[in-house]
């Protein structure tokens, strides 16, 4: 495909042990260079949809593509930010850095992502240590350090204060602008929907709405 | 960057996160040092245990001082009658079946032997520590340096009991039953090292980074092989502080295979720790199962009491019980009887058929993601 980072058709996800879908028969189509947001309430499926199309799980029915490929064969090319995500508490900040571009087997100037991302002040503190915002950040600098075309994130302003979030949308924008593709949970839906350009809708599971040039 | 260098970088942070963290330092190292140190101390009082019999056909100085040592000490019993030949011998034993006895036989030219071993402040200053095991060493030289056919010192016991650490864990053993069972240190040690590697899994499991890292190239592969590493480690720790504690501080001598039994009792426990952690899931339950599973097998082989007071059926299932094999290990090690070689060839059966239903669950469960 040209210019399309993601589809999905008919995708559904059923957990074993259980009788509901988390979500069934979603059907999208994501551009390059663009910010989705994902809407819905607590226990709509946003989660277990992103690990889906982050590669984390194998979908139940339907299928979903990224670039093109299954999600699952194109190591290095998502960044995936998990909702309840720790990094090394014994580790500092640029230690855990380090770590994820080891693990990604890629080189890269730790200062300048440090700087990038706004986790300079505190890059020799250990994670333990660090507030929630800051800890925050540190995992987006872990997770973006690795240059990842796609980047999914699951409710990452959870937790966050106005001004962290403020920062957070902003670094969305500057991703978007670099030619990232960004896939956003939130349940924040009036600073979600300003900022994204496409917004999908999920109700227990379900696409309820759909929309392009969300703001 | 290749496989073997990122596990190598894995590894690395592992280390680094596992020694900025006091609580396993204390967990591994200090732990089996106290609670192995605390049994042996303890329960080596328990003279009743391993009863010691000393006849002194010296009358000397110092034999009478090494006499006072062993009656006062070691509530030893002075025999009058003559334990000349092993027939005398063999009547007194009988006379308390069951028992571990330990026969001490002072010769009558003991003066003139200890001197060869030892000088004067140093056999007062053994005594004085109560150095059973110094005192047992010397006789067993100076007996077989009689090389005359006579027995002048023998040991009788079920087992070697030749000096004070294989007495204190004996008596360790014996606490429950007094017959001998390589039981309760091994259960102990068992039970540390398999609920340490249970926690150490269940944390590398509670971790969403192998998620997040899921797409790069820190692969299951990688994953796997690290883990195992890594769980070897507090294990091997946990094991090898045991045994500096048993031989440094308790005295116990072992035989070169200890090696052989640290390196099966290590991957044993890593491979039950996976296996135990991987079938349940939650942290706490995944505590309370292994603590019932371990218990249990431990039963089961004849690890807490004796096999020849279980009943046969019991003996008999004990062979399918894996840690039957790693607990044998340990017996023969510390001088304990037991079919050495049958029990590495059954113990790595069992390790290796545990990795691999290890192996087996993990990609089912991979499928059924």
């Amino acid at each position: 495909m040209d210019d399309t980072a993601v589809i999905i058709s008919n995708l559904g996800k059923r957990y074993r042990r259980s009788e509901k879908f988390a979500f069934r028969d979603i059907n999208l189509r994501i551009p390059e260079r663009t910010v989705l947001s994902l809407l819905g309430g607590n226990g709509s499926g946003k989660s277990s949809l992103l690990e889906v199309i982050s590669g984390i799980r194998n979908p139940t029915s339907g299928s979903v593509t990224v670039f093109g490929r299954d999600p699952r064969s194109i190591r290095g090319r998502i960044g995936y930010l998990p909702q309840n995500f720790s990094l090394y508490n014994e580790l500092t900040v640029r230690e855990n850095i380090r770590y994820f571009l080891t693990m990604y087997g890629k080189e890269a100037d730790i200062d300048r992502i440090i700087e990038e991302y706004g986790v300079g002040e505190f890059s020799e503190k250990k994670y333990a240590s660090l507030s929630g915002g800051m800890k925050r950040r540190t995992e987006i600098a872990c997770i973006l350090s690795v240059d990842p075309e796609l980047v999914v994130m699951d409710e990452p302003t959870a937790g966050l204060d106005i001004d962290s979030c403020k920062e957070l949308w902003e670094l969305i924008a500057k991703l978007k602008a670099s030619g990232k593709t960004v896939i956003i949970a939130s349940h924040d839906m009036h600073d979600a929907v300003s900022h994204s350009d496409m917004a999908l809708y999920l109700r227990e599971g379900v696409q309820t709405e759909f929309r392009e040039d969300a703001p | 960057m290749n496989a073997a260098s990122i596990l190598f970088h894995d590894l690395i942070v592992r280390l680094k996160r596992y020694v900025r963290n006091p609580a396993n330092i204390v967990w591994v190292i200090v732990v089996p040092l106290v609670i192995v140190n605390i049994v042996g101390f303890i329960l080596p009082n328990d003279d009743g245990i391993v009863a010691v019999y000393v006849q002194d056909k010296d009358g000397g100085l110092y034999s009478q001082i090494l006499v006072s040592v062993l009656v006062n000490e070691y509530s030893a019993t002075v025999i009058d009658g003559s334990l000349d030949t092993q027939t005398e011998i063999d009547e007194i034993d009988a006379k308390y079946p069951g028992q571990a006895k330990v026969f001490i036989i002072i010769p009558d030219d003991f003066f003139q032997y200890y001197k060869k071993y030892t000088t004067g402040e140093e056999f007062q200053a053994q005594l004085t520590s109560n150095n059973l095991s110094f005192i047992m060493d010397m006789m067993k030289t100076i007996d077989e340096d009689y090389n005359d056919g006579n027995v002048h010192i023998t040991i009788r016991t079920n087992t070697d009991s030749s000096n004070l650490g294989q007495r204190a864990l004996k008596a360790l053993n014996n606490n429950l039953i007094k017959q001998v069972s390589p039981g309760l240190t091994v259960t102990l040690i068992l039970l540390i090292v398999s609920s340490t590697l249970v926690v150490v899994i269940r944390d590398e499991r509670q971790q969403r980074m192998n998620d997040v890292l899921r797409n790069s190239r820190y692969n299951k592969g990688i994953q796997a092989v690290s883990l195992i590493i890594w769980a070897l480690l507090p294990s091997a720790i946990i094991l090898v502080m045991t045994f500096i504690a048993m031989r440094f501080i308790l005295d116990v001598s072992f035989d070169s295979r200890v090696i052989v039994a640290l390196f099966l009792a290590s991957t044993f426990t890593v491979a039950y720790g996976l296996l135990v952690s991987e079938i349940i899931r939650n942290g706490q339950a995944v505590f309370a199962a292994n603590t019932s599973i371990m218990l249990a097998m431990l039963l089961l082989c004849g690890g807490i009491f004796p096999k020849d007071l279980l009943a046969q059926r019991i003996v008999d299932a004990s062979v399918y019980v894996p840690v039957s094999y790693i607990i044998d290990i340990f017996g023969c090690t510390m001088g304990y009887a037991g079919n050495y070689d049958h029990s590495v060839l059954m113990a790595s059966v069992f390790i290796i058929g545990m990795f691999a239903v290890w192996y087996v669950i993990v990609k089912l469960h991979e499928r059924s993601m």
